[in-house]
């Protein structure tokens, strides 16, 4: 059975191979991306993939005198290691190769495997896809899935240029021009990740994917970074991850060999870190809307609207009696949330209180016009993607704007992310969690990185500290616990009145720990 | 007897011409004239307020409608019969005009008893006022719902077109007019029964011409409908036709239920299946078969009616059956007319036209369904590409078996799904432009289908044969709820029918013994619709409450949740391992 004619699946791999193209570009320059729909830029794209950098591989890290070294070495020299056998990245790849991912392509009436599909490619494994081939004679990295270079940039002008003596005393903007990506910089890192774990040009985990087998993607950068095997001792500027067995001064709060020079409390990295996750994510999430909606009326086979704009959630539950979706007299639980999706935008406004952003707030908003663009059952893709790109830009704003600020700045000072926790543990807080499963999961994970961060920002610590900082970990670990999908099932089925009760019940005790004396 | 009355020339549906006063119905002789008079005389004071209604019709509808009488009128011969024969009042009435009226169980007479008391149509009004509907009306952010005329459009058979000039809403004084608290009462099917007046003069209703007995019981159904607007339900196509109005929704008349309805709280309209929700409703009619001897010959003598063929009347075949089969057919046409009048800009409703997509058109359980690992909708067959929304499953399941039966190649009617599911895998919800090119010619092929099935009876012994091909349908795939529930009630249908031959006592042990398989699979669905929660409701302006059911969505919706489409098919399966094929027993 294929739904899919040949020339809708032609027209979708020439329009994923043109997309990725430039998105290639952009990521190679580090440049904010741009609207990638016209004619133009197939020209424009092969003229920079002329010069775009090629990748070397993996295999030329992994030696055994450079990152490839044995489990002895906890991790510096053990990078290769601890990602092939730790980091869900390195099987980004062989996953395309199993049941489900030959599933979904029979189910998309797609005939080639999934494993030599650009779609799929594009984030599984980008040195295989169509780009790599025009940039340089198609790279076969494809068993990397991704591998060093997704990351730290294509090797080919820095690979020797980093084994040098002087590699450390060279500015990020000198590595930069090879090719090599300032990684200790957190917007860097969080516009990298959201590339794939949000999505972009030719790499669009839509509601066609999804329901044809693919994990919906839902990425707070802060959760996911805490859960990531790390093939890196500590952050510039942070606190060792590890113990570091070289150096046990690492582990203070100040790092002692900062390469900028500033000196930056370890508070900022852990809040700076969920901060900008949250605005960058929201930014990437309304381009990617905005990229819908342009291809919404450049391409007749589109996927508009595009039913992954909305709260997956909002329509997959069974239906029930006496519902509490029927039940409620609250009407503003519907109307204050973005009409649409949640899970991107629902600290936001929160956050763009605390750091002084009042355009993004309230009913006059800049959201304000989306949201009700969006509510509309055939939402109109020209406005949409005007407005979507407006809002995101503004995000791109912030987000470089709190990426320049440090521990010093109010935004990041422990004062700061006290109020935040309050914040998000009284009424505001409160409404979230009743409002739907994705903004309470949003709220929790947000109240577990601030408590990271007040942590690390503590110099001095008391057994009081200590036992009270253990309860605190205790609630959000139930409050965890009380998100958790019911067994065999992938979505909240239970979460109506007894779990928000549980839930809002652990968040006043949050409150009155975060609150209480010492 | 002559007919003097002067015919209505009919432009499509719509009345162009009409009969001018007097309107002459003829009576059984001498006193023909005085009587008439009288009779005018009475009916005029009697509809006097409902014509003051009816001129109140805004311009939205512009085809005059006949005026409605309410069930007041039919009370005093179709609740508790007729006077008998020999009944001093039996020759006053004859005396007024009331002639050859008689008890010949040609009709029960005590219709408004069942539908009084059983028929939760007389509750569609009632049903408003509760408490659901107040939670309905606060989320949708209209005070009185009860007067929300995108309610009343199904909810009362009183006209929408007499409520008043207001877009939305009925006029307060009338809430408490029985006509329209009355709920769907006998002219929400059988059609506004009173003449209409205006400067043009008077559209003859039905009202008054129906109580001749030899005028009226052997016309043809088309003559009554175009003459007197009297509602053609005796065809199955079109019977379904008028049900299908409200139980699936049609926009030329405003009834449609909105996915914005549906969300504030309006229980999912479940799949309609003819035969089973006559017997449901129940029946107040008695089906040909069941009429006397007498009355069946002298029908089939002296009716004029050549709309179905003399074969339809014979009693030696399985009329309900049928039935299931050519509604499937219908179901399928008009939940495409449906979908397609409301992609269509230049289609108007006499209510708010909701905007396109409008999401009830789609499956409910498609999107609205909890996300379950290793779900049996991963492993059923595909309808069109995955994620992209299909219509409701429910009106397809049985139409490729009256398809077959119909006499066409099943390949042919699947060719014809597939453009549709085609056309809404390219785009979420289809494109619009292109809905009504591809809509048109395939409803138009399956009215056909169903008006030459209607005519073509279905013989008693090819019976156990479609009852094997239901079975064979029901286990080639995974079906969703409302799919298999169709194949549920066609198969019961068909075992009420085949075990209630008297003469074939092996048929009826050969029925007999799917007993136990049939009440495996019957557990797995709310199949008796009727039973819900006992209530009491009162209506405005009555002192009494009544009883009444109302719709338990917590009987009806944990089935649709817990359903296992794979469990279905096996005890489907097993089932039809029963159904020996015939001669190799």
């Amino acid at each position: 059975m294929s739904h899919v004619t040949p020339s809708r699946l032609l027209c979708f791999l020439a329009v994923a191979a043109i997309l990725f193209a430039a998105s290639w570009r952009e990521r190679v320059e580090t440049a904010p991306p741009t609207e990638p729909s016209a004619q133009t830029n197939v020209g424009e794209a092969n003229a920079k993939t002329t010069t775009a950098l090629r990748l070397v591989g993996s295999a030329s890290c992994a030696t055994a005198a450079c990152h490839g070294g044995l489990s002895g070495q906890p991790i510096i020299g053990a990078e290769f290691p601890i990602w092939s056998q730790r980091d869900p990245h390195s099987r980004a790849y062989s996953v395309l190769l199993n049941d489900l991912s030959q599933q979904m392509v029979k189910r998309l009436g797609l005939t080639p495997p999934a494993h030599e599909l650009a779609v799929c490619l594009n984030c599984h494994s980008p040195a295989t896809t169509a780009f790599a081939e025009a940039a340089s004679g198609r790279e076969r990295h494809s068993i990397d899935g991704v591998s060093c270079e997704q990351c730290h940039g294509p090797a080919e002008h820095w690979l020797t240029a980093h084994v040098r003596k002087d590699w450390r005393t060279r500015s990020p903007a000198e590595k930069q021009r090879l090719g090599y990506r300032d990684l200790t910089d957190v917007l860097t890192r969080a516009s990298l990740c959201v590339d794939c774990h949000v999505g972009g040009p030719g790499r669009d985990v839509n509601h066609d994917l999804i329901a044809a087998g693919h994990p919906r993607l839902f990425f707070e950068l802060s959760a996911f970074h805490a859960n990531w095997p790390k093939h890196w001792p500590r952050e510039a500027g942070g606190r060792a991850l590890l113990p570091d067995h070289t150096s046990p001064t690492r582990q203070r709060g100040v790092d002692q060999e900062a390469g900028s020079g500033k000196q930056t409390a370890a508070s900022s990295f852990e809040a700076k870190l969920w901060a900008i996750g949250q605005v960058v994510t929201a930014q990437r999430s309304l381009e990617l809307l905005a990229q819908r909606a342009a291809h919404a009326d450049a391409n007749s086979a589109a996927s508009w609207p595009e039913l992954a704009e909305w709260n997956c959630f909002a329509c997959h539950h069974d239906l029930q009696a006496g519902s509490w979706r029927q039940a409620r007299t609250d009407l503003s639980r519907v109307k204050d949330s973005l009409a649409g999706n949640v899970w991107p935008y629902a600290l936001i406004e929160s956050l763009a209180i605390e750091t002084d952003h009042a355009e993004l707030v309230g009913d006059k908003s800049l959201w304000q016009p989306l949201r009700s663009l969006i509510g509309r059952p055939f939402p109109p893709p020209a406005l949409i993607q005007k407005q979507a790109a407006t809002i995101a830009a503004e995000l791109g704003v912030w987000a470089k704007d709190l990426n320049q600020r440090d521990a010093a700045d109010q935004h990041f000072s422990s004062a700061a992310i006290n109020k935040l926790q309050l914040r998000l543990t009284g009424d505001v807080g409160a409404k979230l969690i009743a409002r739907d499963w994705d903004s309470a999961t949003q709220v929790v994970l947000a109240l577990a990185s601030l408590h990271h961060a007040s942590v690390a920002a503590r110099t001095k610590k008391t057994s009081a500290d200590e036992e009270r900082d253990r309860e605190i970990q205790a609630v959000i670990d139930s409050m965890n616990e009380t998100l958790n999908f019911p067994l065999g099932f992938q979505s909240p089925r239970d979460f109506v009145d007894k779990p928000i009760e549980r839930l809002q019940a652990d968040l006043l005790r949050l409150r009155k720990l975060l609150i209480s004396p010492k | 007897m002559k007919l003097n009355c002067k015919t209505v020339e009919a432009h499509g549906d719509v009345a162009v011409g009409r009969a001018l006063l007097p309107v002459e119905i003829p009576t059984t002789g001498k006193s023909a004239r005085p009587t008439n008079l009288l009779l005018k005389l009475m009916l005029l004071v009697a509809l006097a307020p409902m014509t003051l209604f009816a001129q109140e019709a805004p311009a939205k509808s512009p085809a005059v409608q006949r005026t409605f009488l309410g069930a007041a009128n039919c009370v005093m011969c179709h609740n508790n019969g007729l006077p008998k024969a020999d009944d001093a009042n039996a020759a006053a009435l004859e005396v007024l005009g009331f002639t050859g009226l008689a008890n010949d169980s040609w009709v029960t007479l005590e219709e408004l008893k069942l539908w009084a008391n059983q028929d939760k149509h007389s509750q569609a009004f009632t049903s408003l006022l509760n408490e659901r509907s107040q939670q309905i009306g606060k989320l949708l952010g209209v005070a009185e719902i009860h007067r929300d005329k995108r309610c009343l459009a199904c909810h009362t058979a009183y006209p929408l077109a007499a409520m008043g000039n207001d877009p939305h809403l009925m006029p307060p004084e009338l809430v408490k007019n029985f006509r329209v608290s009355q709920g769907v009462s006998c002219e929400g099917c059988h059609s506004p029964s009173g003449d209409t007046r205006d400067a043009a003069g008077v559209l003859p209703g039905w009202y008054q011409p129906h109580t001749q007995r030899e005028f009226w019981r052997f016309m043809a159904t088309k003559e009554k409908r175009e003459k007197f607007g009297f509602a053609d339900i005796r065809s199955t196509t079109a019977r379904t036709r008028m049900c299908l109005t409200c139980h699936l929704g049609n926009a030329a008349e405003g009834k449609v239920v909105t996915h914005e309805m549906y969300a504030a709280g309006h229980p999912p309209l479940p799949g309609f299946e003819l035969s089973t929700f006559a017997a449901q409703m129940p029946k107040h009619w008695l089906d040909f078969d069941k009429k006397p001897a007498a009355v069946r010959n002298e029908f089939l003598e002296k009716s004029t009616d050549d709309a179905y063929g003399r074969d339809s009347f014979k009693l030696d075949n399985l009329p309900e059956t049928n039935n299931v089969l050519v509604a499937a057919l219908v179901s399928f046409s008009e939940n495409l007319k449906l979908s397609a009048a409301l992609a269509d800009e230049a289609a108007t409703m006499p209510v708010a036209k909701p905007d396109w997509p409008e999401l009830a058109q789609f499956e409910c359980f498609a999107c609205h369904h909890d996300l379950k690992d290793k779900s049996w909708r991963q492993r059923r067959t595909l309808r069109g590409a995955p994620g992209r929304p299909m219509l409701r499953a429910w009106p397809t399941t049985l139409t490729k078996l009256a398809i077959k039966r119909a006499g066409h190649d099943s390949k042919e009617f699947d060719q014809r799904l597939q453009t549709i599911e085609k056309l809404l895998s390219e785009q979420p919800f289809g494109r619009r432009e292109r809905w009504l090119a591809t809509i048109r010619p395939l409803t138009a092929w399956l009215d056909e289908q169903a008006l030459s099935l209607e005519r073509k009876p279905l013989p008693r012994d090819a019976g156990f044969g479609l009852l094997r091909e239901i079975a064979i349908v029901a286990e080639s795939d995974l079906w969703d709820y409302d799919s298999a529930r169709q194949l549920v009630w066609a198969a019961q249908t068909l075992r009420r029918e085949l075990s209630s031959d008297r003469s074939d006592e092996a048929l009826r042990s050969k029925v007999a013994a799917l007993d136990s398989s049939f009440a495996e699979i019957e557990r797995l669905f709310v199949l008796d619709l009727i039973q819900g929660r006992k209530a009491q409701q009162q209506l405005p302006g009555s002192t009494k409450s009544r009883d009444v059911q109302e719709v338990d969505l917590e009987k009806t919706l944990p089935p649709i949740a817990n359903y296992d489409a794979a469990l279905f098919r096996d005890q489907f399966r097993k089932l039809a391992t029963k159904l020996v094929p015939v001669g190799r027993e």
